[in-house]
């Protein structure tokens, strides 16, 4: 055991250093108990001296973390013994600082008066303080005998939310707005003569209770397609927004009715480009052809879709599928109304627009032998297939496609539709499609004839319905008179596009299939003199208006997919035009002129001549030879791409145009989105 | 059935018509009536008072009417058309095949 003695001082410092020095031990050799911390009087009186006991430790139990000051070994005993000494260790130890001063120290407010000032308090927003039970708004003069109450202000701002139902009642969404609340309290402030009171704000989201949610729902009857882990994800989100919360199941669509082509039958197929850019011609056939009796298709009833339910539970009945009308045209039988059988050989051909589908069997004329002065010009309705050459000076003309085995020889070949040459033309002139410009120029006549009509229908409906007009009349009279009227006034066009359809079909109906001569010749009847018109009530007006729009929807369907096409092997010296593609897939080009509405493909070369394609023109190689010129054009919109070419090829796009002074590689001209041409190549 | 009476106001002629103006009216209009405005001069106004119905062909024969009436320079009108004849001519456009100034809308 080691010595103890006791000791005093003015101070619990004094007594503690007279201790040690008596004992001869430094601070961190002795145990200390204070025994009386004393108490400053004013100037001496009143004072109480302090009194410590000091210990001398076992040599063992000296530890590292022992104090090493005496002030710090003070206030650790003092701490171990009091609750409230912090403020009391200020007091004493900064006493002097704290005079009219305020400050903040675990949620309360203190103050220490001062004779010659007052601590200022200034309250701020998020708390409300009161002194003495009255709410101060601006800064403040307090002191130590004030009531001081702190009411930290905290808000709840509520989730607002809203359940909103589709119109097709297939969908159920939860539109929320998030909620908050705000949690305030005191932040510490340190003594100062005047203070702003600060708060810390804890801000948290309120969410919805989902439980709320799915009474609304069962209240409002929603029992079908409800995801609850959608409503729980909404429920708990801290952002404002939409939440899909019920999903109906729709009723499937369903396959609308089609026609089914026989396997047997291929129908032209139009070349595809790779996505390399190369041409695989393999894809593309030659023209389809049938024999009488056999059957071309068969019209494919449409599949129902299935039922679906909204989120009431309510069944919803599929849309109907509609059904594929079918249209024997030239060539052919319909059977049970269903299948298409050719009473003709020829090129079967399948219009579709709409819903409607007209089949027809173009009658074909084989000819076996050349065609030549003996044999006199060819001219047909149909197709014509040549077995042998045409010879110098011949004329072959088609309404339909035109194939020829043999070489063309200085001819002229003029085709409604499209063209095969398999072997050579040579100093001859290639039409394909001549049919089709004429036929969207009546396409457009008739797109606004038939519009005029079914307004004329309309009017006179409404006209039927008015007390004063005498509609029996029109039993005995028809509709001449009425029409005449119509015709002087609000339809004075109807006459006019009438007129133009008729004197245009006159001029062409070469090239025009019979529908079109038909049409022309029943408005021609009924319309030319209106008196005289065999027009009997609106339904027949309707009929006239439903041809000419058949006839126009055919051609805007047939330049989709059907668009006419000249296939060669090798032209020299030739014209060719075609208002579809051109594609020569042979040997290729000599100082000829090409020009296609669309595309042109040319597999081999290319020396000398003019070659334009609207949409494009791909050649594998253009070759030059002194005193040729080869220029290679598109439109605006279209692009030039050459494999091989050499010097002094001219390229033009739009109209804008560049001549290559050397040999290149892989070129690719275009316009670039500022209009200006661009051309890519290796050289 | 159609039939009209003639009157004779300060010079002018003013036919009342009367029944309705339809394709039996042809007859009388044709024959009797524009033989009576043969014979008679100044201007003429159509008083459609008693004109209850119409049909195309009596339209018809009405613009045939104010047409050659024109011609001659009789200054043709016509007047006191009903609500529901009124909206016959309307839906036709009368008005602008016989002139504005013949009927008023």
């Amino acid at each position: 055991m080691g010595e103890t003695i006791t000791s005093k001082g003015r101070n619990t410092k004094e007594a503690l250093d007279i201790a040690l020095s008596l004992l001869g031990k430094p601070l961190t050799d002795v145990e200390v108990e204070i025994i009386e911390n004393g108490e400053k009087g004013f100037l001496g009186i009143k004072s109480k001296p302090a009194v410590v006991k000091v210990k001398v430790k076992d040599s063992l139990s000296i530890t590292e973390t022992a104090p090493q000051t005496i002030e710090d070994l003070i206030s650790t005993i003092i701490n171990d013994q009091h609750d409230d000494v912090a403020i009391t260790k200020r007091q004493d130890s900064n006493q002097d600082d704290l005079s009219g001063k305020v400050w903040v120290l675990d949620g309360k407010i203190y103050c220490k008066d001062a004779e010659d000032k007052f601590p200022l308090i200034k309250p701020s927003k998020g708390v409300r303080i009161f002194k003495n039970g009255t709410l101060i708004s601006s800064t403040e003069v307090i002191c130590e005998a004030d009531v001081i109450e702190v009411e930290l202000i905290n808000e709840d701002v509520l989730p607002i939310w809203e359940i909103n139902i589709s119109e097709d009642k297939l969908e159920v969404f939860l539109e929320i707005k998030s909620g908050l609340s705000i949690r305030r309290t005191l932040k510490n402030l340190e003594p100062e003569p005047l203070i702003e009171i600060k708060t810390y704000e804890v801000r948290a989201p309120l969410y919805i209770d989902s439980t709320d949610v799915l009474h609304k729902l069962k209240e409002l009857g929603i029992i079908h397609g409800v995801d609850y882990a959608a409503i729980n994800a909404a429920c708990a989100s801290s952002t404002d927004g939409t939440f899909l919360i019920a999903k109906g199941t729709s009723p499937t669509k369903g396959k609308k009715g089609y026609f089914q082509l026989y396997n047997n039958i291929d129908v032209k197929k139009q070349f595809k480009e790779r996505v390399d850019g190369s041409v695989d011609f393999r894809d593309f056939k030659e023209f389809p052809s049938v024999n009488f009796g056999q059957i071309i298709g068969e019209v494919m009833p449409p599949e129902e879709g299935k039922a679906g339910m909204n989120v009431m539970g309510e069944i919803i009945e599929p849309m109907k599928a509609a059904s594929l009308k079918i249209k024997a045209g030239t060539g052919v039988l319909l059977v049970d109304g269903l299948k298409v059988v050719s009473i003709e050989s020829g090129y079967p051909e399948v219009k579709i627009s709409g819903q409607l589908a007209i089949v027809s069997v173009i009658p074909k004329l084989i000819i076996h032998h050349d065609v030549t002065i003996e044999t006199g010009n060819v001219s047909y309705l149909g197709a014509v297939e040549i077995k042998a050459s045409v010879q110098d000076g011949m004329k072959v003309e088609a309404k339909g496609n035109i194939q020829i085995e043999g070489n063309v020889f200085r001819a002229k070949v003029l085709s409604g539709k499209s063209i095969i040459a398999n072997k050579n033309i040579i100093a001859s002139k290639f039409t394909a499609g001549n049919g089709s410009l004429i036929k969207l120029e009546l396409s457009n006549i008739l797109m606004r004839l038939s519009n005029e009509l079914n307004n004329m229908k309309a009017a006179i409906t409404q006209l039927t319905h008015v007390s004063a007009f005498k509609v029996n009349s029109l039993k005995v009279t028809g509709l001449g008179p009425l029409m005449k009227i119509l015709c002087d006034s609000k339809f004075k066009d109807t006459p006019l596009l009438v007129n133009e359809y008729v004197k245009k079909v006159r001029e062409h109906s070469a090239e025009l299939e019979i529908e079109w001569i038909d049409l022309a010749e029943s408005l021609n009847n009924e319309f030319s003199n209106l008196h005289i018109s065999t027009m009997k009530n609106e339904e027949d007006i309707t009929n006239i208006a439903d041809q000419a729009e058949s006839l126009y929807l055919s051609v805007q369907s047939e330049n989709k997919d059907d668009a006419p096409f000249i296939k060669a092997d090798f032209v020299q010296n030739s014209e060719i035009y075609s208002n579809g593609d051109i594609l020569i897939l042979g040997q290729g080009v000599y100082s000829s002129s090409l020009f296609a509405r669309k595309n042109i493909i040319i597999k081999g070369f290319v020396r000398g001549g003019d070659i334009y394609g609207e949409e494009s023109v791909t050649i594998n190689e253009v070759g030059y030879r002194t005193g040729s010129y080869v220029k290679i054009a598109v439109s605006n919109s279209g692009f030039i791409k050459i494999k091989n070419a050499s010097e002094n090829t001219t390229i033009q796009v739009g109209g804008q145009s560049r001549v290559l002074f050397n040999k290149a590689k892989n070129i690719y001209a275009r316009l670039d989105e500022n209009g200006i041409l661009v051309v890519s190549k290796e050289e | 059935m159609f039939n009209f009476t003639l009157q004779n106001e300060a010079g002018n002629l003013v036919i009342n018509l009367q029944g309705d103006l339809d394709i039996e009216a042809t007859e009388i209009i044709e024959e009797e009536l524009m033989v009576e405005i043969q014979n008679s001069t100044g201007e003429v106004e159509l008083n459609f008072q008693n004109i209850d119905f119409v049909d195309s062909s009596g339209i018809g024969l009405l613009i045939s009417l104010t047409t050659s009436l024109k011609e001659t320079n009789r200054r043709p009108t016509i007047t006191n058309i009903s609500e529901d004849v009124k909206m016959v001519f309307t839906l036709l456009q009368l008005d602008e095949i016989l002139g504005r100034d013949v009927v008023l809308l």
